[in-house]
């Protein structure tokens, strides 16, 4: 029974489509995307019908709704949230896909911790900048009490990305830029982020223990303090 | 439904044959013929836009181009004339779209060989036998016809999705920004008569007339060969074309547009549930 009934709610917005009721499609598609997890591309074209159906039954309906050229309106901004992070998972590099034996068209629903692990995994052979930023970009989607481990995680991993110990400590910000850590900090702070809302203060980073070899490193520890303080002045 | 030629028409059409005189003046001529046609495009006279269209050179982009590097040396063309090219472009895709439209429908509904009529019960031998060397032929010829439909109805596919995924914004979707056409002015630039002069007051209701018009019914039609070819899934996916914001093709459509839009979508999704897959075309694991 329970199989017929799953059944039913996953055709009821067939009937509901038939009969106009696009209100309640709109709502039962919502549902089902959001209970998908098996397939990825499926979870996008129940959105996107549920996006539909929205834009039929909602907004600018007031007196001559019938003017076929009146734009409609999108009044549902979660649900550009959820079309964003379907984009992310498309939008995840070849290298990681393939490490992860993952086929972008049967490909299952991701959750957004695992996306943020996989953009800045060492399976990204070609990471830069942009999918460190899409990490942090996702911050926004991870349960509040994943978010400080998870930024962590992000910020670690691209220290990690470079070696440290031959940069050159006369001109540190020199050096410094070339560095993915500083790259992806411009990049932030370019797109109008609020770096110090996703920076991690630079003592808690050197006392990580994914970074303690580093950590003992002078010039390491030198220049970290002095890119902190450089973002400092620029953001302040 | 598709207007006639008017011999207004054929005089405005004409007219350009003297833009076209002097290379010189092509990218004035472009631009004249792209209003036209626009024209033409509004009250859906595509007959017409065919005809204007075909008059064109088409070595005219690159004739432009070419004028361009002549006189500031480098290949990129100033936003006013970068767009003009660019409609150019959006009106090629549009009427090669319509084309393999029209051919993919002639073909499957016009060329389809029909099936032999079967002999009635207790006719003769000779009968029989003419019958079987019949359904022979038509095997053949349907096998024939299949093939051709795939060939076709892949052209044509990737036609229309040309038309709908117009690179860089969209089809008849500006390149340049507005504000940069605004300072040209100010800008004092003595660049002579072969600038495009000036803003077309009309162009942007135009364009977006256009896009309202013909982006619902290239999806349509797009919708239309998947259906009938039974690519019902890649059917479906249309909506997360319609849907995207990266697109935003969903905005050139209007409620009553859209309506169809998705009942169509669901009669391609019973079809699913008929051939055993699930409503959005998985097959259905048991």
């Amino acid at each position: 029974l329970a199989r017929f009934l799953q059944d039913y709610t996953s055709l009821a917005w067939l009937h509901q489509i038939q009969t106009r009721d696009f209100t309640s499609a709109n709502t039962t598609l919502r549902q089902l995307a959001q209970e998908e997890s098996i397939y990825l591309s499926r979870k996008k074209t129940l959105l996107s019908l549920s996006k539909l159906c929205g834009l039929v039954s909602g907004g600018g309906g007031s007196g001559g709704g019938e003017t076929s050229n009146s734009s409609l309106v999108m009044e549902d901004d979660t649900l550009n949230l959820e079309e964003e992070i379907i984009m992310y998972q498309e939008q995840l590099p070849e290298p990681v896909l393939s490490a992860h034996s993952l086929d972008p068209v049967t490909m299952r629903v991701l959750s957004t911790t695992e996306l943020i692990y996989m953009y800045t995994s060492k399976e990204n052979i070609y990471a830069n900048e942009f999918d460190f930023k899409k990490a942090l970009d996702l911050l926004a989607f991870v349960p509040e009490e994943e978010v400080g481990a998870l930024r962590q995680l992000v910020w670690v991993r691209a220290i990690l990305r470079n070696t440290w110990e031959h940069l050159d400590t006369d001109n540190p910000l020199q050096a410094l830029s070339e560095t993915l850590l500083f790259k992806t900090i411009e990049l932030a702070f370019t797109q109008g982020s609020d770096v110090q809302d996703l920076l991690v203060p630079v003592e808690d980073l050197l006392e990580c223990e994914e970074l303690s070899s580093l950590s003992q490193d002078t010039n390491f520890k030198f220049l970290m303090h002095a890119g902190y303080e450089h973002i400092a002045k620029l953001v302040g | 439904v598709v207007a006639e030629t008017t011999t207004e028409d054929r005089v405005k059409i004409n007219a350009v044959d003297w833009l076209l005189y002097d290379p010189q003046q092509r990218v004035e001529a472009l631009r004249q013929s792209n209003a036209l046609m626009r024209t033409f495009l509004i009250s859906r006279k595509i007959g017409a836009t065919r005809a204007l269209f075909s008059k064109i050179p088409t070595d005219s982009v690159n004739l432009i181009i070419s004028q361009y590097k002549g006189e500031t040396g480098s290949s990129e063309l100033p936003p006013r004339a970068e767009n003009v090219v660019r409609e150019y472009f959006c009106i090629r895709t549009f009427l090669d779209a319509q084309d393999s439209f029209t051919d993919w429908f002639d073909h499957y509904h016009q060329k389809r060989p029909s099936a032999p009529k079967k002999p009635t019960p207790g006719s003769g031998f000779s009968q029989q036998v003419a019958f079987e060397q019949a359904e022979q032929q038509y095997k053949g010829e349907m096998e024939r016809w299949r093939h051709t439909l795939d060939l076709i109805t892949k052209t044509a596919c990737d036609r229309l999705y040309n038309v709908l995924l117009f690179p860089e914004g969209g089809w008849l979707v500006d390149s340049a920004l507005e504000d940069q056409d605004q300072e040209e002015p100010c800008g004092g630039e003595e660049s002579g008569e072969d600038r495009p002069d000036s803003p077309e007051p009309n162009r942007g209701h135009h364009l977006s007339v256009l896009r309202s018009i013909y982006i619902p019914q290239v999806t349509s039609l797009l919708q239309n060969i998947l259906h009938c070819t039974e690519n019902y899934k890649e059917s479906l996916q249309l909506a997360d074309l319609i849907a995207s914001e990266q697109h935003q093709l969903y905005k050139a459509f209007g409620r009553g547009e859209l309506e169809r839009f998705l009942m169509k979508l669901q009669d391609t999704s019973r079809e699913l549930l008929d051939n055993n897959c699930d409503a959005l075309g998985a097959s259905v694991r048991d």
